[in-house]
C-alpha cells in the first residue's frame, strides 16, 4: 500500500477514527490489528517473515531475562549464565540477520562466487518482504538492549508484535527504539484536535516534498543515470544535483508522512532528518541524514566494536607504531570504516553500495586523522574556524563531497558510477546550461521553474528550522485566514504543481 | 459501539473548559468544506465537456436491447442507428478511447443497475490487453460522469484505490495547463445546451457526435497523411488482470442472463499486410480464450465480410470515416442478427 495512494488515506482515516472511538485500553490492540492488515495488503506470504522475526526475538528476549534472573552466585555459574545468554543472542542474531542476508544478499554472493571461481551456481531471487531491513534492525536493537540490560524484556507477545510492526514506520522507518516507543505505543491516548491537525499538516508537507519535488527531479535522474553513456559534463552534474533533491525530498517526505501518521495516534517517532544539506562535515551530515540508522550503527556496531578486545589490541599496537595521538585515533577510524561498510551493505547487494559506504567511512576517518593538520592550517592562515564565512565554505564543501557519493548510490553499477564521474570531468561544456540540452531530459522550462521554487521553499523552511523556529506552531499562531491560506496553497499545490508519474509511484527507501 | 471513553473525553473537555477543542473541530470541518468547495469549483472550470457525459446520459434513459462497449475504434466505426435498422432492435454505443476491460465491466454493471440490456457486444481490441494503461487526460471520464450509486463507489475502489490519491480526488489535475480554456468551459457548462445534452457541445468540424455514442469522423477537404500504426502483438505481454476483467464481464453477463458477443473490428488491408502474423495470432488467441468461456467471436480481420480499403479509414490503426463506418455497421448488423445461431 503506497503512502501516496488513495487506499492509504482511507486506511489512516479508518484506523485513526476507530482508535479514538474504541475503549482506550484496546487502542494498542487496534493498532496491532491495523498494522498487520497493512502488512497483509502486500501479500499473505511475507507475513511469515515478520512473524518469524517477531516470535524468535520475543522468545530470545524472554529467555535472556530468565537467564539473567536465574540463581547462580559462584563465578562458574555466572560464567555459564553469560555463555548461555551469549548463545541465545548469537543464535537469534544469526537467524534474523540470516533471513535478511539470504533474501537480500545471496544472489549477489552467488554472482560473485561464479565470477571469481568460474562456477555456475544459480540462486532464485525472491521479492524482498516489505520493510524487512527496517523491522529486523529495530527488533535486533531491542534484543541487544535486553542483552546489555538496558531495558526489560517485553512479556506480552502481542505488545512486542506491535513494537515490531507499527504500520506507519514499517515501510521505510524510522528505525524505532524500544525504550522510547514502548511507553507511547501502549499508553492510552485522548483525542486531541490540535495533534490531529499537526499530524495532517506534517503529512501534507511530506506529500509536497514527494509529489512536487522528488517525482519531478526523478525524471532527470532516471533519464541520465539510465542512459549514462549519452551524457557528459554539466548534464551529469545537473542529474546528480537533481538526485540530491529527489533523494532528500523522497526519503524525508516519506518520513514526514510516516511521522505525521504516527502523530494522528498520539505517537511521536524519532526524527530521521535535520537539514542534512546544512551539514558542515561528513560526520555532521550523518548526524542529520537517516539519523535513526546512524544512531543504530553507533550504538550497536560502533561502540561494541570500539570497545572490543581486538580493537583494544589494535589501539595498543598503533600507539606503539604511530605515537600516542595517532594511535588513539586509528581504532576509531577503523571502527568508522567498518560501520560505514555495514551502512553501504545495508543499502543493497551491489559493489556500488559497498564503495558508497566505504567512501563515507574513509572520508570520516581521514577527517579524524588530519584534524591536527587542519588546526595548524587555521593558525597559519589566520582563518577563524568558527566564522560564518568558513561555515558556508564547509557547508558547500560537504555538499560537494556528498554529491560525489550519490554517483555510487544511484548509478546502475560501480563501473557506471566511475564512467559518470569521468564523463562529468571530461565533457564539461558550460553552454549545456542554456543551449536547450537540459530541456531534453524529460522536463520543460516550467518544470525547472517549479523545481527551483520548490527547492527555495524547502531551503527557507530548513533555515527557519535551523534557527529553532517550529514552523507548524508558528503558523498556528497566525490569524485564521492566513493560516488557512497557507495550508490551502500547500494542499492545492499537489494537484496544480505536483508531477504526474506514469506508474503507481513509490518511495525510494521502501525498497530497502 | 463502545464509545464511553470518547464520551468521557468529551465531558472532560467541556468540564475543564476546553472549548478550544470544539472550536478546533468546527474550524477543521469548515476548512475541509472550503477545500471540497474549492476543489469542485476548479473541477467545474477545468474539466471539459466530453462525449462520456452524453454516452452515460443515453444509458440513463434505459430501454436498450443491445449495448456496444469497447474502445475508440468502436466509437468511430459503429453507428447504432444503422445497426438497429438491420437488427430491428434498439442499441447504444458506449465505446470510448482509453477505456479498458475493467471500465467496461463497470459500464455493464451501471447499465444493469439502470435497465439491463438483452445483449452486450464487446469490441475487442487486442492491443488494449498488452499496453500500459494511459494515465492523464483521462479522456472519457467515465467515473466522473457516472451518477452516484454503489456501482460508482465500487468502480472507484476497484480502479483508483491503489493509484495516486490525486487521480481520485483532483481529476482536473490533468487539465491544469489549460487554464486559458476555463472561461469557455464554464460558459459552456452554464448554458441551456449543456443542460439539454446538446451533441453540438462535443462535436467539431472533424468529428460529429451523431447521438447514441457514434462519433462520425468527417472527410477533410484535402486528404491527409495517415499516421502509421499497427498491432504489435506479443502474447507474453498480455496483462492477466485485464483478461480476468474480460472473463468477469462474461461471467457477470451470464449471471444477469445477458447475451455476450465479442467483435474484432477490421483493420485497413494495408495495416494487416504490414503485420499479418500479429492480427492472425491475436485473433486466434482471443478466439480460443472466448471459446473456453462459451462466447462467440466475430473477427472481421479474418472473415473478409468487409472490404477494408484504406480510403474508408482516416488512420492506419483502423478508425473509419462516417461513410465507411455506416457501411461496416450494416454488415455488423447482419452478423449480429445471425449471432444467436452461431
Amino acid at each position: 500500500m503506497s503512502l501516496v495512494s488513495a487506499e492509504f488515506l482511507i486506511f489512516i482515516l479508518i484506523s485513526a477514527g476507530g482508535y479514538y472511538l474504541i475503549p482506550k485500553r484496546g487502542q494498542w490492540i487496534w493498532l496491532l490489528a491495523f498494522s498487520y492488515l497493512y502488512y497483509l495488503s502486500s501479500g499473505v506470504g511475507v507475513v511469515f517473515f515478520l512473524l518469524s522475526g517477531t516470535l524468535t526475538t520475543y522468545v530470545a528476549g524472554c529467555s535472556l531475562e530468565m537467564l539473567e534472573r536465574s540463581v547462580g552466585d559462584t563465578e562458574i555459574e555466572k560464567g555459564t549464565k553469560k555463555r548461555k545468554k551469549k548463545r541465545v543472542l548469537i543464535l537469534t542474531l544469526v537467524f534474523n540477520f540470516g533471513i535478511l542476508g539470504i533474501l537480500k544478499y545471496a544472489g549477489f554472493f552467488v554472482e560473485n562466487i561464479n565470477l571469481v571461481f568460474h562456477t555456475g551456481f544459480s540462486f532464485q531471487t525472491v521479492l524482498l518482504p516489505l520493510g524487512i531491513s527496517f523491522y529486523t534492525f529495530q527488533s535486533m536493537g531491542y534484543l541487544l538492549d535486553v542483552y546489555w540490560g538496558k531495558c526489560k524484556a517485553e512479556k506480552n507477545v502481542f505488545r512486542f508484535a506491535l513494537f515490531v510492526s507499527f504500520f506507519p514506520q514499517l515501510l521505510q522507518g524510522p528505525i524505532g527504539r524500544y525504550d522510547r516507543l514502548v511507553e507511547q505505543l501502549y499508553r492510552t491516548h485522548s483525542f486531541s484536535m490540535e495533534r490531529i491537525g499537526f499530524g495532517a499538516q506534517r503529512i501534507l508537507w511530506g506529500y509536497f516534498k514527494k509529489l512536487v519535488l522528488a517525482d519531478r527531479a526523478g525524471v532527470v535522474v532516471n533519464q541520465v543515470f539510465q542512459n549514462y553513456t549519452d551524457y557528459m559534463g554539466i548534464t551529469v552534474m545537473v542529474a546528480v544535483l537533481c538526485y540530491s533533491i529527489q533523494l532528500y525530498a523522497d526519503f524525508s517526505g516519506g518520513i514526514d508522512v510516516v511521522l505525521g501518521t504516527a502523530e494522528l495516534f498520539g505517537i511521536t517517532l524519532d526524527e530521521n532528518f535535520k537539514r542534512p544539506f546544512l551539514a558542515v562535515s561528513i560526520t555532521d551530515f550523518w548526524h542529520r541524514w537517516h539519523i535513526t540508522l546512524g544512531t543504530w550503527m553507533k550504538d550497536y556496531v560502533f561502540y561494541p566494536l570500539s570497545l572490543s578486545k581486538g580493537m583494544s589490541r589494535f589501539g595498543k599496537w598503533s600507539k606503539k607504531r604511530f605515537g600516542k595521538k595517532t594511535g588513539r585515533v586509528l581504532p576509531i577510524c577503523a571502527a568508522n570504516i567498518v560501520v560505514f561498510l555495514v551502512v553501504g551493505i545495508w543499502h543493497g547487494a551491489a559493489w556500488k553500495y559497498i564503495v558508497y559506504g566505504l567512501y563515507n567511512g574513509v572520508l570520516i576517518a581521514l577527517a579524524s586523522l588530519f584534524a591536527p593538520v587542519f588546526r595548524k592550517g587555521f593558525e597559519w592562515t589566520h582563518i577563524d574556524p568558527k566564522s560564518f564565512g568558513w561555515k558556508i565554505v564547509r557547508i558547500i564543501r560537504t555538499f560537494f563531497l556528498v554529491n560525489i557519493s550519490w554517483y555510487f548510490d544511484m548509478a546502475l553499477s560501480l563501473s557506471a558510477a566511475v564512467t559518470m564521474i569521468k564523463n562529468t570531468v571530461l565533457g564539461f561544456r558550460i553552454s549545456a546550461l542554456y543551449d536547450g540540452t537540459l530541456l531534453q531530459l524529460g522536463l520543460d522550462r516550467l518544470d525547472y521553474i517549479q523545481l527551483l521554487i520548490g527547492v527555495a521553499v524547502l531551503f527557507a523552511v530548513g533555515i527557519l528550522q535551523e534557527k529553532g523556529i517550529r514552523i507548524r506552531e508558528r503558523i498556528s499562531s497566525y490569524p485564521l485566514l492566513i493560516r488557512w491560506g497557507i495550508w490551502m496553497i500547500l494542499l492545492f499545490s499537489l494537484p496544480f504543481f505536483g508531477y504526474i508519474t506514469a506508474g503507481k509511484g513509490g518511495f525510494i527507501y521502501a525498497q530497502f | 459501539m463502545h464509545n464511553s471513553d470518547f464520551e468521557t473525553d468529551v465531558k472532560k473537555m467541556c468540564a475543564t473548559g476546553k472549548r478550544k477543542q470544539w472550536k478546533r473541530i468546527l474550524y477543521a470541518g469548515l476548512f475541509l468544506l472550503c477545500v471540497v468547495l474549492l476543489n469542485e469549483a476548479v473541477g467545474f472550470a477545468l474539466l471539459p465537456v466530453t462525449y462520456a457525459r452524453m454516452n452515460l446520459h443515453n444509458l440513463e434513459q434505459g430501454g436498450y436491447d443491445d449495448l456496444f462497449i469497447g474502445t475508440s475504434r468502436g466509437a468511430n466505426n459503429i453507428n447504432p442507428a444503422v445497426v438497429d435498422e438491420v437488427t430491428g432492435r434498439k442499441s447504444t454505443n458506449l465505446c470510448m478511447g482509453n477505456v479498458y476491460p475493467l471500465d467496461d465491466l463497470y459500464l455493464i454493471r451501471e447499465a444493469c443497475r439502470i435497465d439491463p440490456p438483452k445483449r452486450v457486444i464487446y469490441e475487442l481490441d487486442p492491443s488494449y490487453y498488452t499496453v500500459e494503461e494511459f494515465q492523464g487526460m483521462a479522456d472519457p471520464f467515465v467515473l466522473h460522469e457516472m451518477s452516484f450509486s454503489s456501482v460508482k463507489v465500487r468502480y472507484a475502489a476497484d480502479k483508483y484505490l491503489d493509484d495516486d490519491f490525486r487521480i481520485l480526488l483532483h481529476q482536473w489535475m490533468f487539465y491544469r495547463n489549460h487554464l486559458s480554456q476555463a472561461p469557455e468551459i464554464m460558459k459552456m457548462k452554464l448554458s441551456e445546451a449543456y443542460r439539454n445534452y446538446d451533441p453540438a457541445l462535443v462535436s467539431d468540424a472533424q468529428t460529429i457526435y451523431r447521438g447514441e455514442g457514434f462519433l462520425a469522423r468527417q472527410r477533410p477537404e484535402e486528404e491527409t497523411v495517415r499516421a502509421e500504426s499497427w498491432l504489435n502483438w506479443n502474447e507474453e505481454a498480455v496483462k492477466k488482470d485485464r483478461e480476468e476483467d474480460l472473463i468477469e464481464m462474461i461471467r457477470y453477463c451470464k449471471e444477469q442472463d445477458i447475451e455476450f458477443v465479442a467483435v474484432i473490428l477490421p483493420a485497413p488491408e494495408e495495416t494487416r499486410t504490414a503485420n499479418p502474423e500479429g492480427y492472425e495470432a491475436s485473433g486466434q488467441y482471443y478466439e480460443e480464450l472466448l471459446k473456453k468461456q462459451g462466447v462467440p467471436l466475430i473477427d472481421f480481420n479474418e472473415n473478409g465480410a468487409f472490404t477494408a480499403d484504406l480510403e474508408k479509414y482516416y488512420d492506419m490503426e483502423g478508425h473509419m470515416y462516417e461513410d465507411g463506418a455506416n457501411e461496416f455497421s450494416r454488415i455488423l448488423g447482419e452478423y449480429l442478427s445471425l449471432s444467436r445461431n452461431m
